[in-house]
This record gives C-alpha cells, sequence and structure tokens, in this order.
C-alpha cells in the first residue's frame, strides 16, 4: 500500500516536473518575452474599439499578453482617465482619449514619451511599419513640442454629405441654372452652399426630383445644440473663413471679423434647416439624412456608414462625399482619439506591442471594414476599400487638409464656454458680436498672464 | 429590570450597527470629504492640485459667478413651478378619485401611478422622441389640430423651461395624488358626519375638515417634492443639455459640467455645499413655518 502510494506521488511530481518546465518554456519564449502581462486599456465604445475588441484574440495569441479592454461613453472614459492619471494609481497601461487633452497630459506628466520605444529593436514588431503612418495624424494626434506621445487610435474628420441623386437630376439642375445663372454641383464655395441650400428648401406637395414631396424638404442642418458637435461643425466655418481661436503666433483671435462672418454665415443657414436646429448633434444631423429630408449637411465621415446603411437608412448609396466647401482656407476639423501610454504604466514594454500590433495593416483594414478609420497610408490606399466605401475618396482628400483645435490645457474649458456662446447666437439671446466679444472676454480670463500661447 | 434594559439596549446597538457603519461610510464619509476638498483647488486636469489650500476662494468665485446665478435662477423657476402645478393637480385628481372614484377608484389609482415608475431618464429620451420636431407625436398633432403652437419648444428658453416643468409634472403628479388621497382615506368620518348634522356645506366641511386633516401629509410631499426637484437633472441633461444658451441649466447640470466636463472638482464641491446649506436652510425655515405650526394648532 505504502508503495503505491509513494509510486503515486513519483509519478505526480513527474507529470508536475514535465508541465512545469513545459510552461517555464512558453514564459522564456523570445517571440513572446512579456507572455503572461495582463494590460489595461481604456477606449470610448465606437465601431473601431469594438472592431478592435473583435481582434484582441488574435494579440493574445501572437503575444501572449492579455488585454483587458474598458469601453464607455466619452465623459465617463475621459473622467475615468482623468482620475486615475491624477491619483497616480497605474490602473491603465493604455488610455484612448481625444486628442485635445494632449497640452493638459503632457503638462501633467500624465503620459510619457513613445519615442524611446520606436528605437528599440527587441520591441518591434515584425509587421509594424512606422513610416506607414500617416505623418499628419500622428503629428495632430499625439506630438507636443517635437516629442511623440501617442498614435491615433479612432479617427475622423469632418466632410460634406450631399443628395448625389438630386444634384444628379437633369430637372433639378435646369431648374438651379435658370435661378441662380450656374451650373448646380456639389458647392466648392460657402456661397454656392448658401444658395443649394435655398434651392432645396421645399414645403411638402412642392416637387422634388419629379416627385411629389409628402414632408417638407430642406437645404441643409447644422448642428445647434449646446454640444461639442456644434463647436466641431462651427470651427470648420471659422477656419474656412480665415478665423480661428488662434492665430500662428497664438494670439487670441476668436473676436475676429472673420469669426463675426462666419457666426453669421451660420446662423443665417438657419431657415434652410428642419426646424429644431438648437436640438441637433451629430446624431440628429444623420437621422435628418437618413431619413430623407436634407440635401447636404457638413458632418463626420464616421457617421457615413449608418448612411450607407440601407437597414437603417432611406439614402443608402444615394449620398455623395466631398470636402467642405471653401471661403479662403480649404479646411477638414480633424478629430481623433489617440492611444498613450500612461506614466505610471505598470507594464509599459507590453504597452508599446499593443500600440504597434493596433497600428498594424491587418488590424487597420478590419477597423476600416467595420466603419473606422485608418491611421496607415497601405490601408487608406488599399484598393478593396477605396471601391467599396463611397465615403472613401473623400475622406482621403480631406485628411490632407486637416486642421485641429488646440489642445493646450485651458481648451476643455474653452471649448465650453464657446458652446455657450453660439448656443446663444442660435437661440437669438445674442447676435454675433455679442456672444464673441463676451467669448473673447472668457477666453482671456481663462487664458490670463498665458498669451499668446506659445504651443497649441 | 436594569440590566435587562441595558442587554437590550446593547443588542439593539448591536442590531444598528451595520446600518450605522454603511451609512457613515456612504454618507458622512463622502460628505466630510467633499466639505474638506470645497477648500482646496483639486482640479483633475492639474497635478498636485488635490493638496493646494484655497482657503474661501471657490466660494468666492461662485458668488461671483454669473452663471451660477443664472442656474440657481433657472432652478427657482423650475422648483416653484412644478412643485406648485403637482400640488394642484395631484390634490384635485386625488379629491375625484376618491369621492367620484368608487368601484374605478383602484383601476384610476394604479393607472395615473404609471408615469412616476418611469426612470427620470426614460421619460426624458420619450420626450426627446415625442418633441422630435421632424418624427415626433407633438408635432403632428400641432399639423393635425391646427393648434397654432411652436413646433420647437425646446428652441426658445422660455418655452424649453416650460417643457422641463410640464415633464417633470408629468412624471410627479400621480405621487402627489397618492400621499393626497392616502390623507383623505385616513380621515376618521366622525367630524365629517357631525358637521353633516350641524347643516355645514361642502366647501365649508372641505376649508374646516379635509384641509386640516390633510395638511401635513400634503406639507411633507411638498417638501420632498421640492428637494427632488431641486435635483433634477435627467431631464434637462437629455431634452436640451442646458440649452439654448444656458436657459435650462439647472444647479444640478451646472455642477456636473463643473465636476465632470471641466473637471474642477472643488469648486463643483463648493457648490454642492451651498446648495446643501440653502436646502437644509430651506427644510429648517419649512419645518418651523409650516409643519410645527401644524402640530401646535
Amino acid at each position: 500500500m505504502k508503495k503505491r502510494v509513494l509510486m503515486a506521488i513519483l509519478l505526480m511530481l513527474s507529470i508536475t516536473l514535465v508541465f512545469g518546465a513545459a510552461q517555464r518554456e512558453v514564459v522564456q519564449d523570445d517571440t513572446k518575452p512579456y507572455a503572461g502581462v495582463t494590460l489595461h486599456v481604456i477606449a470610448e465604445q465606437q465601431n473601431p474599439t469594438l472592431a478592435l475588441e473583435k481582434q484582441l484574440a488574435d494579440f493574445e495569441e501572437q503575444t501572449g499578453i492579455q488585454v483587458e479592454l474598458e469601453m464607455g461613453p466619452m465623459d465617463n472614459v475621459v473622467g475615468k482617465e482623468m482620475l486615475a492619471m491624477e491619483s497616480k494609481s497605474g490602473a491603465y497601461d493604455v488610455i484612448s482619449i481625444p486628442y485635445q487633452f494632449l497640452g493638459q497630459l503632457v503638462v501633467n506628466d500624465y503620459i510619457q514619451s513613445i519615442d524611446p520605444f520606436f528605437d528599440r529593436q527587441d520591441l518591434k514588431l515584425d509587421n509594424f511599419d512606422k513610416k506607414d503612418l500617416i505623418a499628419g495624424m500622428v503629428a495632430a494626434s499625439g506630438e507636443w513640442k517635437g516629442v511623440n506621445y501617442g498614435i491615433p487610435s479612432n479617427t475622423c474628420i469632418m466632410v460634406m454629405f450631399y443628395r448625389e441623386d438630386l444634384f444628379g437630376n437633369p430637372e433639378e439642375k435646369a431648374a438651379f441654372k435658370a435661378k441662380y445663372g450656374y451650373e448646380l454641383n456639389p458647392p466648392e464655395n460657402w456661397d454656392q452652399y448658401r444658395d443649394c441650400a435655398e434651392f432645396f428648401t421645399r414645403k411638402a406637395g412642392s416637387r422634388l426630383a419629379g416627385k411629389q414631396l409628402t414632408q417638407d424638404f430642406y437645404g441643409t442642418s447644422i448642428a445647434g445644440k449646446r454640444h461639442d458637435a456644434m463647436t466641431c461643425e462651427w470651427l470648420n466655418y471659422a477656419w474656412s473663413f480665415g478665423g480661428g481661436v488662434f492665430d500662428e503666433d497664438g494670439n487670441l483671435i476668436i473676436n475676429s471679423p472673420e469669426n463675426r462672418a462666419a457666426l453669421d454665415y451660420f446662423v443665417n443657414l438657419v431657415p434652410f434647416c428642419p426646424p429644431g436646429v438648437s436640438n441637433n448633434t451629430w446624431d440628429e444631423l444623420t437621422t435628418q439624412m437618413q431619413q430623407g429630408i436634407v440635401a447636404m449637411q457638413i458632418q463626420w465621415n464616421d457617421c457615413a456608414p449608418s448612411v450607407e446603411d440601407p437597414s437603417s437608412s432611406k439614402v443608402a448609396g444615394k449620398v455623395g462625399y466631398t470636402t467642405i466647401p471653401v471661403k479662403v482656407n480649404p479646411v477638414a476639423h480633424y478629430g481623433a482619439w489617440t492611444y498613450f501610454i500612461s506614466a505610471d504604466a505598470p507594464n509599459p514594454e507590453a504597452a508599446w506591442i499593443f500600440l504597434q500590433w493596433v497600428n498594424t495593416s491587418e488590424v487597420q483594414k478590419k477597423i476600416a471594414l467595420e466603419g473606422g478609420f485608418p491611421t496607415l497610408s497601405s490601408v487608406f490606399n488599399d484598393p478593396e476599400l477605396v471601391v467599396e466605401l463611397p465615403y472613401w475618396q473623400a475622406s482621403l482628400d480631406a485628411y490632407k487638409i486637416s486642421s485641429r483645435r488646440p489642445r493646450i490645457p485651458q481648451w476643455n474649458e474653452m471649448n465650453n464656454a464657446m458652446m455657450l456662446e453660439l448656443s446663444h447666437v442660435i437661440a437669438g439671446n445674442k447676435n454675433s458680436a455679442t456672444a464673441l466679444r463676451d467669448l473673447a472676454s472668457a477666453y482671456n480670463k481663462l487664458l490670463a498672464g498665458e498669451l499668446p500661447v506659445d504651443y497649441q | 429590570m436594569s440590566l435587562q434594559v441595558g442587554y437590550r439596549q446593547r443588542t439593539a446597538l448591536l442590531f444598528h450597527l451595520p446600518a450605522m457603519i454603511i451609512l457613515t461610510a456612504i454618507t458622512m464619509v463622502p460628505l466630510i470629504y467633499n466639505i474638506r476638498i470645497s477648500f482646496f483647488g483639486f482640479t483633475l486636469t492639474q497635478s498636485g492640485s488635490r493638496d493646494v489650500f484655497v482657503g474661501l476662494d471657490n466660494y468666492v468665485r461662485l458668488f461671483t459667478d454669473h452663471e451660477y446665478w443664472n442656474s440657481m435662477w433657472v432652478t427657482a423657476r423650475f422648483v416653484v413651478c412644478s412643485t406648485l402645478l403637482q400640488l394642484v393637480l395631484g390634490t384635485v385628481l386625488a379629491l375625484i378619485i376618491h369621492y367620484y372614484g368608487g368601484r374605478l377608484h383602484r383601476i384610476l389609482t394604479s393607472g395615473i401611478m404609471i408615469p412616476m415608475l418611469v426612470a427620470p431618464l426614460v421619460v426624458g429620451l420619450m420626450f426627446s422622441f415625442t418633441l422630435n420636431p421632424q418624427f415626433g407625436l407633438y408635432s403632428f398633432l400641432v399639423d393635425v389640430f391646427h393648434l397654432g403652437l411652436s413646433k420647437t419648444p425646446l428652441s426658445s428658453g422660455g418655452t424649453a423651461l416650460a417643457v422641463l416643468i410640464l415633464t417633470d409634472v408629468w412624471e410627479w403628479t400621480p405621487f402627489m395624488m397618492l400621499m393626497t388621497l392616502a390623507a383623505l382615506r385616513s380621515v376618521p368620518m366622525e367630524p365629517y358626519e357631525a358637521a353633516i348634522l350641524d347643516g355645514a356645506g361642502r366647501i365649508l366641511i372641505f376649508r374646516k375638515i379635509t384641509i386640516p386633516f390633510i395638511r401635513p401629509v400634503v406639507s411633507v410631499s411638498i417638501i420632498l417634492r421640492a428637494i427632488e426637484a431641486f435635483k433634477v437633472f435627467d431631464k434637462p441633461f437629455i431634452l436640451t443639455g442646458g440649452g439654448p444658451g444656458n436657459s435650462t441649466e439647472v444647479i444640478d447640470m451646472f455642477t456636473y459640467r463643473e465636476a465632470f466636463v471641466n473637471y474642477n472638482f472643488s469648486y463643483a464641491a463648493a457648490l454642492c455645499v451651498v446648495l446643501f446649506i440653502l436646502l437644509l436652510c430651506a427644510g429648517i425655515l419649512y419645518w418651523r413655518l409650516v409643519i410645527r405650526r401644524q402640530e401646535d394648532d
């Protein structure tokens, strides 16, 4: 009996030794030096993040690194990230956050530079090519005073959506030429945009492209809710008109004649919009386009997949996409969340491997096919995507003329002040001049002692 | 005997202890922490700001902040209008059901209670769809019945606040009704019988018997509703985002914006402290003026 027990113990010990050695071999595998590490990543719940989540098993198989991906709506995600970094809890290795927070993150040492990692050959993934990253995107999203801190995650850019079927309709073309004296084409400047908006605004019962309208139809729609959507849209007009927030030297130009003209123009579009402009964010704008009640709008390109989805859109296949009309400057508002490695990341090396993997062409292409936009030139020029996605070419063109928001630490509060003042103008409580004067005064208070800003 | 009482007290204390510990942990500790950080310059976007003592700076800023005073004014209008409307409608509904409900009173009570059971966030979303100018029921009714009303009530400051008040009234009138109905049910029959024998009219009976009997319950309901109305957040957040302009930015939205959009935690904490003191004072005042007087009567 004793012998049997001894034999059993010996057998178990041998099994343990054999499997233990094998397991140690996995841990010590040179191709997977960080196997067994768990990365904590947090990002906004958007199509690209969901597309990424589906591919995490591949990453885990490839590197042995486990990823705990936490997702949520914007305010929650940003709040959690800020709290984690401020309290130096080390809760997240990788954070995804809108790029306009970059200045705050750098000034407070909340994130770490990724430049040293680019030189680390021991951490390099074979299928990651730094040169393939779109340089402009990386600079806008993650570069601060010559140092790289992050790589864009969910990028998007504003383009013009227009009803291709209406703009190409011979009857409409003839009527437009008779009224305005030039050809009806997707507008290239803001005067044409206004004309087109006025032309297509019609009451129920009138005819549109040979059919009788059963409900009112509108030339355009704008985002007028006290919301990020409004400031994002209006900044296109401001930049295009030659205005903006700061000039190149960092002086405040918010109360400039160009901005006043841009704001007047923006508000004067309201009569050509569906009623209730002051409740519109990008969501309402997308719905209005999907329902086929507007002819054009300035919109984020990541809303295009919803417009092209036949199960939820009446106009799938009927919408054209092009760059935003021009007044003085050709512009397109660039928006992006960016992956950063937090300063107190418990596993920065593994986090860098994750960032590289996210930016490989295989991963990026799958993200693109699920409604996201890639960060790599090779994927952007992928013939399959160019042919398959109608908004692809316009997005490519827009990225070439992209403009971005200031990324200074005060921008978040400045943006909120801008929302309030623009909302006053949309509601008719203030005129453009008063609102911009008040906004300038709020900005001067927020930036006291820091003007002109030395870097944005 | 005294030993027994001591034992009983100890047992009672023991049973109460878990609740007291939990309550202290989830209410008193955050409250004290909140008061503490209101004297600091804690903002999430500035490393190390957590420990920067600023004294009364946040309170001084608050009293000179136009946005704060605007949100207090919006909140005050919201609280007064919605509570008053709920009081009147709730009492009328309760009286109708009490005196004329007959056999249907149970069904009527249950039916009227439905809005109260819906989560405030869902109420906001529901009204947001109902008021959608293109696809909403409201716009459809305005067209069909040629009501001559604005199809975009949320686009103008005055009507947007009115819509918020009405959504609150829609949701919480049943609460007022339920409380008043319960109070009406508990009124003893004897005073009524005596009054009828003495030849008193209906209005006199209502004024002299019904109102004094239901007043304590209704008074408490008013204070409960007013406090809840002061804390309204979900509906303006969903329906208007505080706009147009800042015409519907109630105090809780303003505080939320400062804390979780601008990340000025200390300033938001100071806002909460002032709100807490104001509500406490209002509560005490109301207690002394209304409820204690009733007890004295």
